[in-house]
């Protein structure tokens, strides 16, 4: 299958690179990371790099399934009650007396059911994936209140080491999460790069019905991709759970709006058929970065919704009006 | 000239799909209704049905401008944020900076409409994807109202402002009032108003809308910043019922309204709803936590459920839709 390049028809790497949806995101997150790093003598502090990568990490991977999501053409809101439940669910099977490989292993298959449930409903019940997904996020976080009645705030603690050693251990100065996570990032990159399912996804995307004329199983390529974003954010629960040592209700909360808005910054859009992992990963980054940043410079974190809402009006405008002038030079309108 | 230019067939095979979409909720709510009736002493109560017409009466004011935004196929998920700005604004120009009431008031609403304009200005002038927007104007104008919350030092509002919520008419809160006087008002402008119908057009096909006249860049403009106007008033008065700067208001209110509309017939795809379904849509969905606190289940069960209603809703609409 011939390899559809995601933008670009001008000379020259760095031109070529600047055209790329993600050039934007890796852009403000090296700039960012670069000022910190000379601006801050504390940035670089172990506390710091610490809490760093144990937010970037579980967002991070499920900013991969969202992106995965947002390329064939559908998102997910969900991912924030799965990653509650993933946890949730590790932390059930453990108090139940699984092993803790085990009750990884159930976190995760609770994302795929999840997954599966969206999957089944957006494509062969054909619900719009926000109503879907919407009604998906409310069940889940309905499971977990109810599971979680009568304990209280602290939900479920006191897990096995070796459990705990999964959200804690590190491996080369680094988290094992940290590491999970851009492992992930270079495997998704290189499947949706490369692979056949990759490319179908941007063209399911792109297109639904001409991807389906193709002879595309469109249907079953997004259940596949509903299911890998509802494994991935049962995962990064599973993680925080572990890191944390806690599995409550607050887990998660909210986190649907962060993914969102890190993949919409790095390159991808509601409207499908564009984006990148490593846009998604250094959206991510961006966005942990720059929360740090507030918390470095002890500015009230009320400005950060602020400033995030701001640059991402920027982001989709700036990219309206790029692809709008492209269009119209093509003549479309 | 545009009156004439609406083609005949297409109104009726529109009221044909919209009827539908209102009547089921209403049988449903009804239904709901009696059902608690039967089993529960203390449901059909006056004091009873009066406080969840009062609750819902706040939102219906947000709901208006979303159903119209619903119509024409566009979506503001914006609005939990402007209805939590509002009210926080108002209070802080009233507490912190001792502006009258009106003034205030009108300074806020103000400020809503022109960041509804915008809001609408760039989705129509580049063509963005109103929901991707919306999710930015969203996370600007939430943090613009911790903003407020954060610099009030959770200071209570003046006494006038906290009465807004609690003026009646005759043994009445003026919010029911103006529910009820809105929501048939509304609705009778959209089944007989040309100006009004032509938001269906809009919202059916935005081509064939442009091809017979009609000026869907201006009403698409007018309608995010009036939906940014109801969800700003609608604030005020929640705001003036709370009567401090609570971070909790209009949290999730976009997904509620969302809820409510689809279950009132609305359609994300646009050409479809009415004010009436939304109105009784947020009357449901507020009778069954009602119902759930009078029977002492887990009022946490709510989520579950809605969430179940919502999807099994869309879903038959969806196969209904299919076969029409």
């Amino acid at each position: 299958m011939a390899i559809k390049k995601t933008n670009g028809n001008g000379n020259g790497i760095i031109a070529n690179l600047l055209k790329q949806n993600e050039a934007v995101s890796v852009g403000l997150a090296a700039l960012l990371l670069i000022f910190l790093v000379f601006a801050r003598p504390n940035f670089l502090d172990q506390v710091n790099i610490e809490s760093l990568q144990t937010s970037i990490a579980p967002y991070g991977i499920m900013a991969i399934g969202m992106m995965v999501l947002l390329i064939s053409g559908v998102f997910d809101l969900s991912v924030g009650s799965t990653m509650g439940l993933g946890g949730l669910v590790s932390a059930i099977s453990l108090t139940q007396g699984a092993s803790p490989l085990l009750a990884i292993m159930a976190g995760i298959l609770s994302g795929v059911v999840i997954g599966l449930i969206n999957g089944v409903i957006v494509e062969v019940a054909r619900v719009n994936a926000l109503i879907a997904t919407i009604g998906t996020m409310y069940i889940g976080r309905g499971i977990s209140e109810i599971v979680l009645v009568g304990r209280g705030y602290a939900g479920y603690t006191n897990f096995p080491e070796s459990f705990n050693n999964l959200g804690r251990g590190q491996f080369l100065n680094a988290y094992y999460m940290f590491w999970i996570l851009l492992i992930l990032v270079v495997v998704f990159q290189l499947v949706l790069r490369y692979t056949k399912f990759g490319r179908q996804l941007y063209y399911i995307g792109g297109n639904y019905e001409s991807a389906e004329n193709l002879g595309i199983n469109a249907r079953r390529a997004r259940i596949i991709a509903f299911i890998l974003s509802g494994v991935l954010a049962a995962f990064a629960g599973v993680l925080v759970t572990a890191r944390a040592g806690i599995a409550n209700r607050y887990t998660g909360v909210g986190a649907h709006m962060d993914v969102i808005i890190a993949c919409i910054i790095g390159g991808g859009s509601l409207i499908g058929g564009q984006g990148s992992i490593v846009g998604a990963f250094s959206g991510m980054v961006f966005m942990v970065l720059m929360s740090n940043a507030f918390n470095l410079y002890a500015i009230p974190p009320q400005w950060q919704n602020i400033l995030v809402g701001f640059i991402l009006l920027v982001v989709i405008t700036v990219d309206g009006y790029v692809s709008l002038t492209k269009q119209k030079r093509l003549g479309k309108f | 000239m545009t009156d004439q230019a609406i083609p005949a067939p297409s109104t009726v095979s529109r009221k044909k799909k919209f009827n539908l979409g209102s009547l089921t909720i209403i049988v449903i709510t009804l239904g709901l209704f009696i059902l608690l009736t039967f089993t529960s002493d203390t449901f059909f109560t006056y004091r009873n049905i009066y406080s969840i017409l009062y609750g819902v009466s706040f939102q219906f004011l947000a709901v208006i401008g979303f159903t119209y935004l619903m119509i024409i196929g566009e979506i503001d998920l914006s609005v939990g944020s402007v209805y939590a700005f509002s009210g926080m604004f108002m209070g802080y120009l009233m507490v912190m900076q001792k502006v009258p009431l009106l003034p205030a008031m009108g300074l806020s609403l103000l400020a809503c409409i022109v960041m509804g304009a915008i809001t609408g200005f760039l989705i129509v002038r580049f063509k963005l994807n109103s929901m991707m927007v919306t999710i930015a104007t969203m996370t600007l104008i939430r943090g613009l109202a911790s903003n407020f919350v954060k610099r009030m030092y959770g200071a209570t509002y003046p006494t006038i402002m906290r009465r807004l919520s609690k003026i009646e008419i005759g043994d009445v809160f003026l919010t029911i009032v103006v529910m009820v006087v809105l929501v048939v008002a509304l609705e009778v402008l959209l089944k007989r108003s040309s100006i009004f119908k032509r938001m269906y057009g809009v919202g059916e096909n935005r081509l064939t809308a442009r091809i017979y006249g009609i000026k869907s860049d201006r009403i698409i403009i007018a309608l995010f910043a009036l939906s940014a106007l109801t969800a700003g008033i609608g604030g005020i008065l929640i705001s003036s019922r709370v009567s401090y700067a609570d971070t909790a208001i209009g949290l999730g209110l976009e997904f509620h309204l969302l809820t409510a509309a689809v279950l009132g017939g609305a359609s994300l795809y646009g050409g479809k709803g009415s004010m009436l379904g939304s109105c009784v849509g947020l009357i449901f969905l507020a009778t069954i936590l009602n119902g759930m606190v009078i029977f002492n289940i887990e009022p946490l069960l709510q989520q579950l459920i809605v969430g179940i209603i919502l999807i099994a809703a869309v879903f038959m609409d969806t196969r209904l839709n299919k076969y029409e």
